[in-house]
């Protein structure tokens, strides 16, 4: 019986184990200069320098766009599989690929009518 | 050259579902292509249809499945178990768009978007319940929370209806990953991903004590909680019902309690039957702990929405009761409970509706004085509400209770009974509060009138409550007709 257990604490340790190791080894290891300079103070990502303050900003139409093209570009990835066996499946997978793309085809609409794919 | 073969389709047994997709679709279209001053109009409309049509194809279902049987490569169940739930579904989602259409002025901007989710969601409940394997259950489940996650938000003029769709959402997307890792070490240790193959494989590899079909069991059941709302997986409840536009509760409360608890009682007795001295001992600690939790927090709530929220996570209590009797009273007792229940729900909610809108902001205890006088027929269902709630005879509860009683005494469980009776002693106090603050105020105590002027109209709405007052009054006359369904339909499930 307990033995039936053994994989989750060795799943549990392992969950554990890499969040601690990665705090751990921060404090353990890091090399700290003998004064707080500002350098050390400001944030960093993965050990880089943000270097000096970025205000450019990006219009909300880039990430409206690059969302839409997600949800369509899902599409495609459907519809490959069901190209490839098109013909051993016949009528049924034509049909449920006319489903598919009818329910498509209200999105579409709707976005396309709700004005999301103008560039504002 | 790949061998493929094609499931056969029983589209009779989708139809409903198909009924409100379609509903969604021509709602979503008709955001879009009428004139926005008719979108209001088209989409309740055709979501009423939607429900309406959904409605009755659900009957025609429940009258053609006298035998259980799994269709579409075994799915989707095709029972009675399953119409019986989807035809409360529909009904609370029929009434919603009634209880939404007063909300005109308010939801204007998204009318269209607003009746297409509700429909959705109404489709992922119908589908919910007819889930035959752990695939469909996830994708319905998160078909329709998306869809309520949304109409949470859907007022986003407001930060509180913001909030309560963010948290909604986090907390909901907690539960479904618990379900759905769950579900993965279930699959994991069975190999089946249908609820009876589970089963089989199950006793024929004599896992009752894997710990990965524990484990995955115990996840599956978190999940399931935290969508019934009940404690202690309840902490989204409070803030989400009082945040949401009231329409959305009053349909949230009502069918996403019911499919969640219908769900939990097929997935556990079709597969999990071997495990049942764990998972009934599961199910009954955590209807003692949302009967104790739900009961004594609603003692102390002022608002009103924060009550009955509160209210719920105990009826929810009340009904895993039913789910943990493991026995096919528990069943007729649920799908008996949930009747009078969704009505009761839907209608308190909406008369709470009708007062915000008077009012302008969210109704304390204090704010019902007066509308007893003022609008007889929300006043007086309400009142019939709250003693409903209560389990108090002349309502569609006090058979609920009772039946969910005699379901734990079949089982040998009469602590759970005595939980559940001091439960409900406990309830009374703040369901009374309710009724106190309707009629029983001198003048001098009713501190806040509303603005002068005859009370709006608001048609429909009227019309709604009244529906639900009838059915909560009904069912407790028509208790044998409906037991009856209730037991016809439980007793497809593999007791």
């Amino acid at each position: 019986m307990l033995d039936n257990w053994l994989p989750f604490l060795i799943y549990a340790l392992f969950a554990l184990a890499i969040p601690v190791s990665m705090v751990v080894m921060s404090f353990a290891f890091a090399q700290r200069p003998a004064k707080r300079t500002r350098t050390r103070g400001l944030p960093f990502e993965s050990g880089v320098s943000q270097g000096p303050p970025k205000t450019q900003r990006f219009t909300v139409s880039f990430y409206l766009t690059a969302m839409l093209f997600i949800v369509f570009d899902i599409e495609i990835v459907f519809l490959y599989p069901l190209a490839v066996i098109l013909n051993e499946l016949a009528w049924f997978a034509f049909l449920e690929l006319l489903f598919f793309i009818g329910i498509l085809v209200v999105a579409y609409v709707y976005v396309w009518r709700k004005g999301a794919l103008e560039w504002q | 050259m790949i061998a493929a073969t094609t499931p056969k389709v029983d589209w009779f047994a989708l139809a409903p579902v198909l009924a409100l997709l379609a509903a969604s679709g021509l709602a979503l279209l008709g955001a879009v292509l009428v004139p926005r001053r008719r979108a209001h109009g088209v989409g309740g409309v055709f979501a009423a249809l939607g429900f309406a049509v959904a409605f009755v194809l659900s009957a025609l279902l429940y009258v053609d499945s006298g035998e259980a049987r799994n269709v579409v490569a075994e799915a989707i169940a095709r029972d009675r178990f399953a119409a019986l739930a989807q035809l409360i579904v529909c009904g609370a989602g029929l009434l919603a768009v009634g209880i939404s259409w007063s909300e005109r002025p308010r939801v204007e901007e998204h009318a269209g978007e607003y009746y297409a989710l509700l429909a959705a969601a109404g489709a992922g409940m119908a589908f919910l319940v007819a889930a035959n394997n752990l695939m469909v259950l996830f994708l319905a489940l998160e078909w329709f929370s998306i869809s309520l996650y949304v109409l949470s938000a859907i007022r986003a003029d407001r930060v509180e209806s913001l909030e309560a769709g963010l948290k909604y959402l986090i907390v909901g997307g907690f539960g479904s990953a618990a379900l759905l890792f769950g579900s993965a070490l279930v699959y994991g240790s069975t190999g089946e991903l249908m609820f009876g193959r589970i089963a089989e494989a199950t006793r024929a590899q004599g896992l009752e004590s894997d710990p990965l079909l524990l484990a995955g069991l115990a996840m599956v059941i978190t999940g399931l909680g935290f969508k019934a709302s009940a404690a202690p997986f309840h902490m989204w409840t409070p803030d989400v019902y009082d945040g949401a536009p009231t329409p959305v509760t009053a349909f949230m409360s009502a069918a996403t309690k019911t499919v969640a608890l219908v769900l939990a009682m097929r997935v556990l007795v079709a597969a999990f039957p071997q495990l049942d001295e764990f998972w009934t001992l599961a199910i009954a600690a955590i209807a003692c702990i949302s009967l104790a939790w739900g009961n004594l927090a609603a003692l102390v709530q002022r608002n009103v929405k924060r009550m009955l929220a509160y209210s719920s996570i105990s009826h929810a209590g009340f009904m895993l009761i039913a789910i943990a009797a493991n026995n096919e009273l528990g069943g007729r007792a649920l799908l008996y409970y949930l009747i009078p229940y969704s009505a009761m729900s839907l209608g308190a909610f909406a008369v709470l509706a009708a007062r915000e809108r008077e009012l302008g902001r969210a109704v304390a205890l204090d704010d019902l004085g007066g509308l007893g006088w003022e609008r007889p027929l929300l006043g007086l269902s309400l009142w019939v509400f709250m003693l409903g709630f209560a389990g108090l005879p002349l309502t569609g509860g006090f058979w609920g209770k009772f039946l969910v009683f005699s379901a734990a005494v079949e089982r040998g469980w009469t602590w759970l009974v005595i939980v559940g009776v001091v439960a409900t002693a406990v309830s009374l106090y703040y369901y009374l509060s309710v009724v106190r603050a309707l009629y029983m105020r001198s003048d001098l105590e009713v501190r806040l009138m509303p603005a002068g002027g005859s009370p709006p109209r608001e048609g429909l709405l009227q019309a709604a409550v009244a529906a639900c007052l009838a059915v909560t009054v009904g069912s407790f006359f028509a208790v044998q007709p409906l037991t009856d369904l209730a037991e016809a339909a439980a007793k497809q499930l593999p007791f």
